[in-house]
């Protein structure tokens, strides 16, 4: 074994705990993840998609809400009737499916961040102040979040686009929501467990605030565990985001969000496979990306599992 | 593909497919319908086309022929009009059974008692089964409650029913399914019970099929009523020719496609215009195409809302900016994209091209200066905003409201007006509709009640109607046609009606749907309706 | 024991209880009236309708009034009845919960069945290609929008080469009594094999659909577990002392491999009870999912709430149903607990 057990602290000379971010550990991150060849593979696919949000302005050959209605429903250009001036072919108002598909990695994204901004930030710190503090603030806490978990996530998804609107957004805050207690449950698991080491001990009797115990003690040793779940929370919020925009809670039109593409194309299914097949093909590729890197990321920080 | 396809079915089609295949047996007629009806009310019930549950078990006084728009006898098998219009005699069928079920067994015939009971049921506040169910929303929208002074029993067979003023559609508006008449004696001994809910839950009627089961949102079953009146009379080819009759809720329109493949139904209720188009090209061995003209018209409202603020009235108020808004919709490029260019043609008038009374008017041209010079005529040479409320609407008449949406918002982007898109589900939108502060627009139809044009008009562009826009010819019109029973004064008042709507454009009638079902061609002697629901008595099925 | 017993009961009746308020009021947020509702999209209600409906329906009285009558209602095991079917929702559950149970089991046993022997052999076959492309198949099925895959099921299985029914339970020819509510059993029970044929026919797409997930995480499960146990002392142990390999394998790592795995599928299992909304969408299955989802879209309250309830007691019960059963099987567990 030449990988450290991350989950142990990293005590410098000092006494000090070492962030888990800090050159050193990262740089050991970095080159167990290199190795992963599917995480790269993840990684790069990734890249290529974040690439694409970025620059879909540029690269994409159309506008994907323009209309050209004398050429709906062409196929792709490989097939009889495709063109070249559509390369995927065009969905039943004549837009450039490729555009879209390339428009659309942007939602993709903006779904994946947001919700894994606001699950995570609140999340960890709900955790980290019910394990911390314990009593009856934890008691609230955690009960809260059994009843928040005692929803299927979908389902309070649902319900709470229903309340806030049919819009991205909100739908993005609903699945946010849903993610939440599982954030929590994780955090304030690892915090039972980092807050008896010893140095936290040192720490507490060195006169550390509560804050300052927290942020710099406990935080960056309980993190390894919540970014492999992140990444996890990444991608089912892809997915998630989809299936609503897919029920016709989430997206709304013309964006072309690949779900609600999805579901604009359903009636096509015997008709004009190209319709139905490229988006899925896109989330099924962007999340099975994240999700190569999550594996990556879970190996690289947890060795124990994958390597031994 | 061809090649794994014979590769995988030679491999396994020996193994799984003739243990699993189901085929059709001769007796049971299985109907696949997108939507489902909520309950088995047919007062409260109206939702096209799976009210075609309730057109199984039930007759009404007068019905409307099969497929067509004329009205012919049901339960009444004669009936007179007084000169003044006002009073309506009507001569009762006799010997008309009433279904049974396991609750209750019935010990007369249908006679003039039941017809009181149903009427009464929703026109009377001290009824008791008034309060039973949800209301009777569908049997209220044709006023007829407000309309009957009284209703008087002659004899067991003789009805009188006197109205407060005359009206060119009662016979129609009896007609509906609304007014499904019900059992008396079942109502009595619901209440003697303490179950008086069961009336609708476990429903009886004189049609042609009995009720078996009702599952939301899956299926309703009945079953053949071999005691059905037409069928004592000796008209077997009236009455039920199968032993069972399922009506199957299957939303998605290419999943029932699939269904009726695989010969898991016999007839299809609206197929998608994608799956019709592939249907004309590529016939499928063993299943037709039916269609007829529809009888609704798909259309975009702009209400004025319910309050006389001038400020709120902008700028769809001004007659010049809907003339606008006509020019500047390319109505054709709706047809091609959500109704495939097959399911639809486009609507000139807001009256259904096979209602009695219509019109041919010429169409608004697709004229993106013109529209944008009627908006500079009415002020607003930049344009302005509005928004869409979209719910899902997938009727014959608005197959896609989505893509509809879309099309419009490019459209009207052309002439300068920008059309924010507000997505919302159908609950929604009729609160909002109801609670409306400033303009907006919306897709919406108008479904016909009864083969009559006053059926498009009443409460629609009728001052107070939910068009809101009050134009005082089409009032005085309206009016006049509604109590004119002269069939040829009638048909000029309406056209002259339809004339003066296409200059006000209360509403901007976009499509007329053209109704396709596939039916399987073991199917015999059906007839697509398209007035209310379907009929299947004498509908037989070929072994 | 009891004591815990008494507490985990507790904590139930407390979430519950948060449950009720919360989805009470939530529901009641969305925008929309299901009185409204009761006519057809191109008709207005008339007013003195409106005015019957709403108190007919009780909503003219204050809020915290209708909930403590629905609380009051529930404790005498009353959960209302639905504005538009009429029927009591306990009895609406009971007709949709069981097609939702056994759809969540039948694709948990083709999880299972294919899963399982997948973990393992990818965990005996460390790092090696078969390894490597079992978990990545494995991730791909992980990854699965399932919706996605039904449609593209239903596209080549049943309209390409016309093998399975589209949608449904059942095909409508047959109308088994329903004494169980699980059709396989019912149409056993009714001793037609054709219908219990046509039952199973209508099973396969949607337990694929449904399966891919529980599948990839199965076998993803049972590769960790087995690679874990296969280093274990007591494995090393049993290899020297020159037990066969398929003994070392089977008896001694793969059940105690099972243990987390057995976890795992509780889990699984109680997410697919609580309602596979979107595989039923697709596949028009008259499960709990689609129920609740048209209820929420009809705005009718009653049976909003009352699903959700239940759903959650479904959730509680199974995942205190997962801890009773990782007590049993693990005795490290079960002799913690007691002290």
């Amino acid at each position: 074994m030449t990988a450290k057990d991350t989950r142990e602290p990293i005590v410098s000379s000092s006494g000090e705990p070492v962030a888990l971010m800090q050159a050193g550990p990262l740089r050991e991150f970095w080159l167990l993840f290199r190795k992963n060849l599917s995480a790269m593979v993840g990684l790069t696919i990734l890249l290529v998609f974040l690439f694409v949000a970025v620059f879909a302005d540029l690269i994409a050959p159309h506008s994907p809400i323009m209309q050209f209605r004398q050429h709906s429903l062409q196929p792709p250009v490989w097939q009889d009737g495709g063109s070249a001036r559509f390369l995927l072919g065009t969905d039943a108002v004549g837009r450039d499916l490729l555009s879209r598909l390339m428009h659309g990695s942007r939602f993709s994204f903006y779904v994946g961040f947001c919700v894994l901004t606001l699950s995570l930030t609140l999340g960890v710190a709900l955790g980290l102040v019910a394990g911390y503090f314990r009593g009856w603030l934890e008691e609230i806490i955690m009960r809260l979040s059994d009843i928040l978990w005692s929803f299927p996530s979908l389902l309070l998804a649902f319900v709470v686009v229903a309340v806030l609107g049919p819009s991205l957004t909100n739908a993005m805050i609903a699945i946010a929501l849903a993610y939440l207690p599982e954030f929590i449950r994780i955090t304030r698991g690892q915090v039972l467990v980092v807050a008896n080491r010893n140095y936290v001990i040192a720490s507490r009797m060195a006169g550390a605030g509560p804050l300052r115990l927290m942020f710099t003690a406990i935080l960056p040793n309980c993190l390894a565990p919540v970014i492999v779940h992140a990444s996890l929370v990444f991608s089912s919020a892809i997915l998630a985001a989809a299936g609503l925009s897919f029920l016709g809670l989430g997206a709304q039109p013309p964006a072309p969000e690949w779900g609600a593409m999805l579901a604009e194309s359903r009636e096509f299914i015997l008709r004009a496979w190209w319709v139905v097949a490229f988006p899925g093909l896109a989330i099924l590729i962007m999340v099975l990306a994240v999700n190569f890197i999550g594996d990556g990321l879970r190996d690289a920080l947890d060795p124990r599992l994958s390597r031994a | 593909m061809n090649l794994v396809r014979t590769f995988i079915a030679g491999a396994l089609t020996s193994l799984i497919s003739a243990g699993l295949q189901s085929t059709a047996s001769a007796e049971t007629l299985v109907v696949c319908t997108p939507r489902s009806v909520q309950n088995l009310n047919a007062a409260q019930q109206w939702v096209t086309p799976s009210v075609d549950v309730m057109n199984a078990m039930h007759n009404r006084l007068v019905e409307i022929e099969r497929g067509g728009t004329k009205l012919v006898p049901g339960l009444a098998t004669s009936w007179e009009i007084s000169e003044d219009g006002l009073i309506y005699t009507f001569h009762l069928r006799k010997g008309v059974k009433w279904h049974s079920n396991p609750l209750f067994t019935p010990t007369r015939d249908f006679n003039a008692d039941d017809v009181i009971f149903t009427i009464d049921r929703y026109r009377d506040p001290n009824h008791f089964f008034h309060g039973v169910g949800v209301g009777s929303q569908y049997f209220d929208y044709t006023k007829i409650d407000k309309n009957i002074v009284e209703m008087k029993k002659v004899d067991d067979y003789t009805l009188q029913i006197t109205l407060a003023k005359p009206t060119a559609v009662f016979l129609e508006q009896m007609a509906s399914e609304s007014v499904s008449i019900q059992s008396a004696q079942y109502g009595e001994a619901m209440k003697d019970a303490g179950t008086p809910d069961q009336v609708d839950l476990q429903p009886i009627g004189t049609g042609p099929f009995r009720f078996v089961a009702f599952q939301k949102e899956v299926m309703t079953r009945f079953a053949k009523f071999d005691d059905y009146w037409a069928i004592k009379e000796g008209d077997a080819s009236r009455g039920a020719l199968v032993d069972d009759l399922v009506v199957v809720v299957t939303p998605d329109p290419t999943v029932r496609l699939a269904q009726v493949k695989a010969g898991e139904c016999n007839i299809l209720i609206d197929p998608s215009a994608a799956d019709v188009l592939d249907l004309v090209s590529t016939p499928v061995e063993g299943l037709a195409l039916a269609t007829v003209p529809g009888t609704s018209t798909g259309l975009l409202y702009c209400p004025l809302l319910p309050f006389s603020d001038a400020d709120q009235r902008v700028p769809m108020g001004d007659m010049k900016v809907r003339q606008a808004f006509a020019h500047a919709i390319d109505k054709q490029a709706i047809i091609e994209a959500v109704f495939g260019g097959a399911t639809g043609t486009v609507a000139t008038s807001f009256v259904p091209p096979p209602i009695p009374g219509f019109v041919e008017l010429e169409p608004y041209s697709r004229d993106v200066e013109k529209a944008k010079q009627l908006l500079a005529e009415a002020g607003y040479p930049d344009g302005f905003t509005i928004e869409l409320w979209l719910a899902p609407l997938n009727r014959s008449y608005m197959p896609n409201s989505q893509r509809a949406a879309e099309l419009v918002q490019a459209d009207l982007a052309e002439v300068g007006v920008k059309v924010n898109i507000i997505a919302m589900d159908m609950a929604e939108l009729r609160q909002k509709r109801r609670d409306a502060k400033y303009a907006y627009m919306a897709f919406s139809g108008l479904n016909m009640d009864y083969p009559h044009a006053n059926a498009a008009v009443d409460g629609m562009f009728s001052c107070g109607g939910w068009s809101t826009v009050c134009d005082e010819e089409i009032e005085r019109l309206y009016q006049a046609g509604k109590v004119e029973l002269d069939k040829e004064k009638s048909a000029d008042i309406y056209a002259h009606l339809q004339k003066r709507f296409r200059e006000v454009l209360p509403v901007l009638p976009l499509a007329n749907p053209i109704e396709f079902q596939v039916v399987s061609s073991n199917v015999q002697n059906y007839k697509i309706h398209t007035l209310g629901g379907q009929a299947f008595w004498g509908v037989s099925i070929k072994p | 024991m009891l004591r815990y017993l008494a507490g985990r009961a507790a904590v139930a009746f407390f979430t519950l209880l948060g449950v009720s308020l919360a989805t009470f009021f939530l529901i009641r947020l969305i925008p929309g009236d299901p009185i409204l509702l009761l006519m057809p999209a191109e008709r207005e209600i008339s007013e003195e309708r409106y005015q019957q409906l709403i108190i007919q329906f009780g909503f003219d009285r204050p809020l915290w009034e209708q909930y403590f009558r629905y609380i009051a209602g529930l404790f005498s095991g009353d959960l209302g009845i639905s504005a538009f079917t009429r029927q009591p929702v306990l009895s609406e559950f009971m007709s949709y919960f069981p097609a939702t149970i056994e759809l969540a089991l039948t694709a948990t046993c083709f999880g299972l069945l294919l899963g399982v022997p997948a973990g393992m052999i990818a965990a005996l076959a460390r790092g090696t290609a078969i390894d490597l492309g079992l978990m990545s198949a494995a991730l791909v099925g992980f990854s699965m929008p399932v919706f996605w895959w039904g449609m593209i099921l239903i596209t080549f299985f049943s309209g390409y080469l016309g093998w399975t029914p589209v949608s449904g339970r059942i095909s409508v020819l047959y109308f088994p009594t329903p004494t169980t509510g699980f059709m396989l059993a019912d149409t056993l029970l009714g001793g037609d094999l054709r219908a219990f044929w046509s039952a199973l026919n209508h099973l396969i797409l949607p337990t694929v659909t449904l399966g891919i997930i529980p599948l990839a995480i199965f076998a993803r499960q049972t590769r960790s577990a087995m690679a874990e146990v296969l280093n274990e002392d007591y494995v090393r142990t049993a290899r020297a002392k020159g037990l066969s390999e398929f003994r070392v394998v089977v008896v001694h790592a793969l059940r105690n491999a099972l243990i987390p795995v057995t976890t795992v599928v509780g889990l699984t299992m109680g997410g697919l009870l609580a309602g596979a909304i979107l595989t039923e969408t697709v596949f028009a299955w008259p499960g709990i999912g689609t129920w609740i989802v048209k209820a929420i879209l009809s705005r009718d309250y009653q049976v909003i709430q009352g699903g959700i309830l239940l759903i959650a007691l479904v959730l509680i019960l199974v995942n205190f149903a997962v801890d009773v059963l990782y007590g049993v099987l693990d005795p490290r567990i079960r002799a913690g607990g007691a002290s």
